[in-house]
């Protein structure tokens, strides 16, 4: 039975009531990130009684999400962000049942996480989870709620869902193809005003609300923009075409077989991706050479043997490598797999190329940014 | 020629600057006006929609119509 007092405020609005409220309380959404998206959507669905929210997330609280990540405190800091989601939200309602799976998604337990639930909600900050989230959520039949920020900007929509015309739109409707890498900056390189995901996150916990109870009209094959400097608010329609390209899977089989790191291009064919702890041990083998690509005056300067040649001038400077074994380094690690492409062009396959993903600003850090 | 107005998002209105207005007779010439007028378009990925509906080709633009301009955006 409901506690109905908690949701008597809703409970008393026209067009919603106890029917609406019973709705909530047999839902099941999972949210994909608990960053500066995946709070205010936590919270809203939480406080409004929507019956079973799952969260998954593989990162840990750090100093500088504070400023947008409202469900954390500065005693959280390092702590896994669904602990500390889980403890505040619990407070907030017990009456919701909350799972939490502290893992990163992919294509290895995204089958398993997604099929238990009805709605997804990606608050995820990179490209290779919201490809992955948008065709998981094809293959399964699953709805998706969009959203995603820019620094002042934000977009948000429902895909999956058959509009009152019999249409189905995805991601891919929208953006068929993944940037190349660095195409578009992420909140930790480009920074984003604290309330934006705010704002984003409390439109797409609407929209959610909306869709689960039949309330309004949902963002379905409708994509909104909205820029909180001048609140320029757009809506546009999104075309529903058949999906041919013949790089998408199309089953769980040729899902599970999908790379999305390779597919978004932030992975390269012989290209290898290392980790700062991995960083830190295969930088003192023998016949390893560092190569900090940044500019001469960008700062941290690492704490490992290493020769430095910018970007712009790698090209002309691979007469100075003489290692077989070469780790490209630099600020945030989208140089880097530039550099890796570049002397893997001139250099061939004989040398081993690999590169420290998300550069010195993750080996400086103990804890992984949620954009 | 038709009369358009022109406005952008994310990273392309920082190419782009503000709104603006461009002559076009349909989105292709626009597109190849804007790649010829700021070279840094080339490379990106973005989506263009003619009064709030996202197109998918070459699409004929009449006086007063409103094209946008969009980029993906990953932040979360």
């Amino acid at each position: 039975m409901l506690n109905s007092e908690r949701y008597d405020r809703q409970i008393k609005l026209q067009g919603f009531g106890i029917e609406a409220q019973d709705k909530l309380a047999s839902a099941k959404v999972m949210v994909i990130g608990a960053g500066g998206l995946g709070c205010p959507v936590l919270q809203y669905l939480t406080a409004a009684g929507v019956g079973n929210i799952g969260i998954v997330d593989d990162d840990q609280v750090s100093l500088s999400n504070l400023h947008r990540q409202i469900l954390y405190t500065s005693d959280d800091i390092g702590k896994l962000k669904t602990e500390a989601a889980l403890d505040r939200l619990n407070a907030m309602n017990p009456e919701v049942q909350l799972s939490i799976i502290p893992e990163r998604i992919a294509t290895e337990n995204a089958v398993r996480i997604i099929s238990e639930y009805d709605v997804i909600i990606d608050c995820s900050d990179n490209f290779p989870t919201r490809y992955l989230l948008d065709d998981v959520c094809r293959i399964l039949g699953k709805s998706l709620i969009f959203g995603a920020i820019y620094q002042y900007e934000g977009q948000i929509a429902i895909f999956n869902v058959k509009s009152k015309e019999g249409d189905v739109t995805h991601y891919r409707h929208l953006f068929p193809e993944p940037p190349e890498p660095g195409e578009v900056p992420d909140c930790n390189d480009a920074g984003v005003l604290g309330v934006l995901p705010g704002v984003i996150g409390t439109l797409q916990a609407t929209e959610a609300i909306k869709l689960l109870t039949g309330i309004g009209e949902a963002l379905i094959n409708k994509l909104m923009t909205i820029n909180i400097l001048n609140y320029q608010t757009a809506v546009f329609e999104i075309p529903s075409l058949d999906l041919t390209d013949k790089n998408i899977p199309y089953s769980i089989e040729e899902f599970e077989n999908m790379n999305y790191q390779l597919h978004c291009g932030i992975e390269f064919a012989g290209i290898k991706n290392i980790s700062p702890s991995e960083f830190t041990k295969t930088s003192k083998l023998p016949d390893t050479i560092v190569i900090d690509v940044r500019e001469p005056e960008e700062q941290p300067k690492l704490d490992v043997p290493y020769i430095s040649i910018p970007l712009s001038q790698l090209k002309e400077n691979t007469d100075q490598i003489s290692d077989r074994n070469i780790i490209i380094v630099c600020q945030s690690g989208k140089r880097s797999i530039t550099g890796a492409k570049i002397l893997q062009e001139i250099l061939g396959t004989e040398y081993n190329i690999s590169h420290l993903e998300g550069g010195i600003n993750h080996l400086n850090k103990e804890t992984h940014e949620q954009g | 020629m038709s009369n358009i107005k022109i406005i952008s998002f994310g990273r392309l209105k920082e190419i782009l600057g503000p709104d603006f207005e461009a002559e076009a007779e349909n989105t292709d010439e626009l597109l190849s006006q804007l790649n010829e007028k700021f070279p840094q378009l080339k490379d990106l990925k973005l989506r263009i929609a003619v009064n709030q509906k996202i197109i998918s080709e070459n699409t004929a633009l009449e006086n007063n119509d409103m094209v946008a301009l969009m980029p993906p955006y990953s932040g979360g």
